[in-house]
């Protein structure tokens, strides 16, 4: 029985996640600050993020070799992390405009009601 | 209890072995890790939440009171840190223990160099009142014109769709978050840094040497979780 169950990866490859991760974080900033994406300025960096912290998480933090229980522990956790924010913007995003405590902006940005 | 048989590491006895012990030690650090997740996603909701009331408010205080290349730049330390940290480990693993030592202090390095980033910030925000609540002291509407006055700035305003005239309220809002946000953050650097340091006097003394590099992979995964977060801050505050 041995604790060496690691797969080996050398430094030249978490040299390279670093790289890939150096990368992501200019694409972030570009695809932020200088490109039109419309309504996908917001989901558009919140996917970037994920793609680098699976990056962290499975590379960095050897999830890979940690075996299925830790990687459903994080998933789970990962899935209701979504479920909180998207429930908590939806109800935000469907309430009456006058609920909002910034009503003149909304009045404006959806049209006369 | 120390084992006759050759390879075999030492355990505590309620382990069948000690990659039993590993597995479970690496288990526990991952409970722990995901109830950190779960601290910052009720941060992160508030602020999603907020930004989605004072849309305007929000992008217009992180696309002219933030400044993009300190948060750019601590990007990169943070992550450079990372792979400082995964070189210690992967020395841990090769029982090397000074290596150890010297990778962790170079990470124990970019973590102050962070906090010295995140110190330049934080006195000019407190120097221009730009504070939670009722502590904001900050002449929103100067700002404003300031910006009415620079072509180049307005361009990048219009570009983005900022509505000037929806600008102020959640102004105080916005740097509540900020404040909790990076602050908490920054607690978790401090005490990153300190256990780092704690690993790196261990590995100093040689304790890598031994066969066993479960401290260190576990210090190392918390320092991830540090970068980890950071990922998500960073176009959170100040890009979007």
């Amino acid at each position: 029985m041995s604790s060496d169950t690691h797969k080996a990866h050398g430094t030249g490859f978490y040299f390279g996640i670093l790289l890939a991760l150096g990368v992501l974080t200019f694409v972030t900033f570009w695809t932020a600050r200088h490109m039109e994406t419309g309504v996908f300025h917001t989901p558009l960096a919140v996917v970037i993020a994920t793609v680098k912290a699976f990056l962290v998480v499975w590379f960095f933090m050897h999830l890979s070799d940690h075996g299925n229980s830790n990687k459903a522990f994080f998933l789970t956790s990962l899935f209701f992390v979504a479920l909180m924010i998207a429930l908590i913007i939806g109800d935000v995003a469907t309430r009456l405009p006058t609920a909002n405590p910034n009503f003149s902006a909304f009045k404006e940005m959806r049209g006369p009601w | 209890m120390s084992d006759a048989s050759a390879g075999m590491l030492d355990h505590a006895p309620h382990f069948n072995s000690a990659a039993h012990e590993k597995r479970a030690a690496q288990m526990g650090m991952w409970l722990f890790l995901v109830n950190e997740v779960l601290l910052f996603a009720g941060l992160f909701t508030a602020f999603f939440m907020y930004r989605f009331m004072y849309t305007d408010t929000f992008r217009y205080l992180a696309f002219v009171e933030l400044d993009w290349v300190m948060g750019t730049v601590n990007t990169g330390v943070l992550l450079a840190s990372s792979f400082t940290v995964v070189l210690a480990v992967q020395a841990a693993r090769a029982h090397k223990s000074n290596q150890v030592g010297l990778w962790l202090l170079a990470t124990i390095g970019f973590a102050g160099v962070f906090l010295v980033i995140k110190y330049f910030e934080y006195t000019h925000k407190i120097h221009e009142g730009l504070l939670p609540g009722s502590y904001f002291s900050y002449d929103l509407s100067e700002s404003i014109a300031r910006v009415k006055g620079d072509p180049v700035k307005m361009s990048h305003i219009a570009d983005a769709n900022i509505n000037l005239n929806n600008v102020g309220n959640g102004a105080p809002m916005f740097f509540t978050l900020y404040f909790f946000i990076t602050g908490l953050h920054g607690i978790h650097v401090l005490i990153g840094m300190g256990l780092l340091g704690w690993m790196a006097k261990r590995a100093f003394n040689g304790e890598f040497a031994r066969r066993n590099d479960t401290p260190i992979e576990l210090s190392g995964m918390y320092w991830h979780l540090v970068d980890l977060i950071w990922i998500y801050v960073y176009p959170m505050l100040y890009l979007l």
